[in-house]
């Protein structure tokens, strides 16, 4: 600990943070490891000094962010340029995986970290690297944007197996949790099977404007026709398939006044057969995959935003993007982000499945302009009094502030918890084969 | 009263019939012993228990008031034991002795209580290395210290880098005492130790004179090696004793005219032992009641020769000839205190148990 307590500061001044994330930007799959980056950035302009342990998903040959020094050294299953068997993923990705901890032990004994904050651990072997981290002596603050723990609701025999060689799961109460929503801590609870008592909420966030200063905007929406935007994986889970089908349902029933433009990576050739065998490529644009910062600002153009994603969507941060900028969220219900917002006043929430989703599109289609523009108001109204940035970086600071006054449990040099869990792994391994 | 500690020993096997009636079952008991009797000569409020992963060794011959349990488990199978279990039972020791340290279930043990953030000392009594040690011997650093029996056995921790310290012993030497009571008869020779191939004792009956007798007292663990033994003692004076408790060892002790402990490296078969003997406990305790011995030179024997009363014989001509001047009474033997005295001061509880709670940390 280099730094003293200050307020204003969450209670910390400059120390050491070893930031854990499976992938890490400048390459990235979706929000996780971008809010990842956000969080980082944002430490680091707090006076911390950060570093990040990741895999080599993403080699980053050219070193896109030199200020934010990263070591790709962590193997990762899934995601993996490999196709690896579900087995082993669940063996290495899930449980253990003795080569990271290894590299974690390295980062630590090289870095010398105050705090370690993890992002998503899936693929790592999310348990040995907590494991790991409590015996250290250096209990993470855990950052949940998904459940990662999920796994472990399948595969009965071979959770049964691990916990047989390594006990309980009871190191993991040892952590801070940052959670994105009360729907994911209720999921993350079902995995463990245990209540998380360390935990706090904290809301995905919008980090836009330029040099992230998040002043709303104000400018008038254009006066066209009622643009819908999708801006998510486009993948079935998503809501991709329900989207197109929405579009459908909206023309056979006589509006052909709107479109919907689609950003993002994912099942992209698959959307654009079905957009020319339903005929729809007046009304369903595909756009591409634009750089966030751009993304954000386009936003502003579009009228509504269409987020039909499963009900387990831990929070979605494309909702607190589009409704700062006046975009109206039409999210299934029940998701994380829609804690935040009220059904009919500055969003629409619906039930997942193409009719309502069609309901809502017709129903925006024939307000009356006024009263969607104070909707669309309503809306970033939301989001500026409690989906900024910087108020989140407040209560992460204050997290990592609280885990430091109250750090207690064992303290094993960074090599020797290393290998008693290599010990431990060995045994598992054999244990597996049997 | 300085400070609590509690010490925990975790042992795969349990001096119990239903366990291993041998020298490193029993050598947990004693190091119990030692640390409880060094804690009350330093005022130290000090908690010891032992935890046996045999949970056949229901029972645990002891000869103190030892708090000693036992997990649902085989001795020296880990997949046998519940990990939800034996974390459990460490949790609330600041201290974890592991016997036998470099096996299997010796590292998982330790790999647990290093996890926990406990002090992990490690004691290899015989019972060989798991191959990941050998694979990575940086494993063996979950172990914050060694513990050598005697010098010859703190070269199993050769190879790592962990504090290793040589501390002889423990001898129960309060229970294993001086007896001025009775008559020895000079032509009993005594030989005590688990009926195996390393313990040698083909040669004691090979060596004996016509005029002595030998009895053999152990547990029989090969019935192979005792048919052998039975067959080599045609024409001699030899008999068995099988099933002996320790009261009635240390009887026969009393009475007998010397001892004899003829433990090997190359066995009746010509098979290799690499630690036929890290200590010499059975010696030692014949020693510390009075009884002269003689000892071969294999393992760590040869260091108890510093002891009056103790001769090392290197080959069956010197085993003979050291007989034979049993029997012609040519033998110097020391008085019954002076060997009792030498025992304790080199391999009793006291001095153990003190050096023992120094590398602990505790004092």
């Amino acid at each position: 600990m280099r730094g003293e307590t200050t307020a204003g500061n969450g209670g910390l001044l400059s120390v050491r943070i070893l930031l854990i994330s499976n992938v890490f930007p400048p390459g990235f799959l979706g929000g996780y490891e971008l809010g990842a980056l956000d969080v980082a950035r944002g430490l680091q302009r707090a006076g911390h000094e950060v570093r990040v342990l990741t895999s080599d998903y993403f080699p980053d040959d050219d070193n896109q962010m030199p200020e934010l020094p990263a070591e790709r050294v962590l193997q990762c299953t899934e995601p993996s340029r490999a196709l690896i068997p579900v087995s082993l993923n669940l063996q290495r990705g899930l449980y253990m995986n003795s080569h990271n901890v290894r590299m974690l032990a390295q980062s630590v004994l090289r870095f010398s970290p105050d705090r370690v904050v993890c992002f998503n651990l899936l693929g790592l072997g999310v348990l040995g690297i907590i494991r790991y981290l409590v015996s250290a002596g250096l209990p993470p603050v855990i950052y949940l944007m998904d459940d990662i723990f999920k796994d472990l609701r399948n595969a009965a025999e071979l959770r049964r197996r691990f916990l047989h060689v390594f006990g309980n799961l009871d190191f993991v109460k040892a952590a801070d949790f940052v959670m994105m929503s009360a729907n994911l801590a209720e999921q993350v609870e079902t995995s463990l099977g245990m209540p998380v008592a360390r935990k706090v909420i904290i809301p995905g966030w919008f980090n836009a404007g330029p040099a992230g200063e998040n002043r709303p905007w104000t400018g008038n929406k254009a006066n066209h026709i009622v643009r819908f935007v999708y801006a998510s994986r486009v993948a079935p889970h998503k809501g991709i398939d329900l989207t197109v089908d929405a579009v459908r349902g909206v023309l056979e029933r006589g509006r052909s006044d709107f479109v919907v433009d689609v950003f993002g990576a994912g099942d992209v050739t698959e959307l654009l057969q079905a957009v020319t065998a339903y005929g729809i490529g007046d009304h369903l644009r595909y756009q591409g995959c634009p750089a966030k910062e751009e993304l954000l600002l386009r936003y502003r153009e579009y009228d509504a935003m269409l987020f039909p994603t499963r009900e387990q969507e831990p929070f979605g941060f494309v909702v607190s993007e589009a409704a700062w900028a006046r975009c109206i969220p039409v999210m299934t219900a029940g998701i994380g982000a829609g804690e935040w917002f009220l059904d009919n006043w500055d969003s629409l929430k619906i039930s997942r499945t193409a009719s309502d989703l069609t309901a809502a599109m017709l129903k925006l289609l024939a307000m009356p302009p006024a009263e969607r523009d104070l909707m669309q108001r309503r809306a970033q109204r939301t989001a500026s009094h409690h989906l900024q940035f910087d108020r989140a970086m407040g209560t992460i600071q204050e997290v990592i502030a609280q885990q430091s006054r109250e750090r207690t449990g064992p303290s094993n040099t960074a090599r020797t918890a290393e290998l008693a869990i290599e010990v431990l792994d060995d045994m598992w391994g054999r244990i597996s084969r049997v | 009263m300085k400070r609590n500690v509690s010490i925990l020993q975790v042992s795969p096997t349990g001096y119990s019939k239903r366990s291993v009636i041998g020298g490193g079952e029993k050598i947990v008991l004693n190091i119990d012993h030692a640390l409880r009797r060094a804690a009350a000569e330093l005022q130290l409020s000090l908690a010891t228990s032992i935890l046996v992963l045999d949970g056949e060794a229901a029972t645990v011959m002891s000869d103190h008031g030892i708090d000693c349990r036992s997990l649902q488990g085989r001795a020296w199978d880990p997949f046998s034991i519940h990990a939800g279990q034996l974390i459990e039972r460490i949790a609330s020791s600041e201290i974890i002795y592991v016997h036998q340290c470099l096996c299997q279930v010796g590292l998982y043990v330790a790999a647990h209580a290093r996890l926990l953030g406990k002090v992990v000392i490690g004691m290899d009594a015989g019972a060989g290395e798991y191959p990941l040690v050998k694979s990575n011997p940086d494993v063996a650093r979950i172990y914050s210290a060694f513990h050598a029996l005697s010098h010859f056995a703190l070269s199993a921790y050769e190879e790592f880098a962990v504090p290793r310290h040589v501390i002889c012993g423990p001898v129960d030497t309060d229970v294993y005492a001086d007896s001025c009571s009775g008559e020895r008869d000079p032509k009993t020779v005594l030989a005590l130790g688990r009926i195996l191939p390393h313990k040698g004792f083909e040669r004691i009956i090979e060596a004996l004179p016509e005029s002595l007798t030998l009895t053999i007292i152990g547990s029989p663990y090969d019935e192979a090696y005792l048919a052998f033994l039975k067959e080599k003692s045609a024409g001699k004076s030899v008999t068995f004793l099988t099933g002996a408790d320790d009261g009635e060892v240390r009887e026969r002790v009393k009475r007998a005219g010397l001892f004899v402990h003829a433990s090997t490296h190359f066995d009746y078969q010509g098979r290799y032992s690499h630690k036929p003997e890290l200590l010499g406990l059975a010696p030692l305790e014949a020693l510390s009641m009075g009884l002269p011995a003689l000892v071969s030179d294999a393992g760590a024997l040869p260091e108890l020769a510093q002891l009056p009363g103790c001769w090392c014989f290197r080959s069956r001509t010197e085993l003979s000839d050291l007989l034979e001047a049993h029997r012609a009474g040519a033998l110097q033997v020391p008085p019954p205190g002076v060997m009792h005295a030498a025992v304790t001061e080199h391999f009793g509880l006291l001095q153990c148990g003190e050096k023992l709670l120094q590398v602990m940390g505790v004092c």
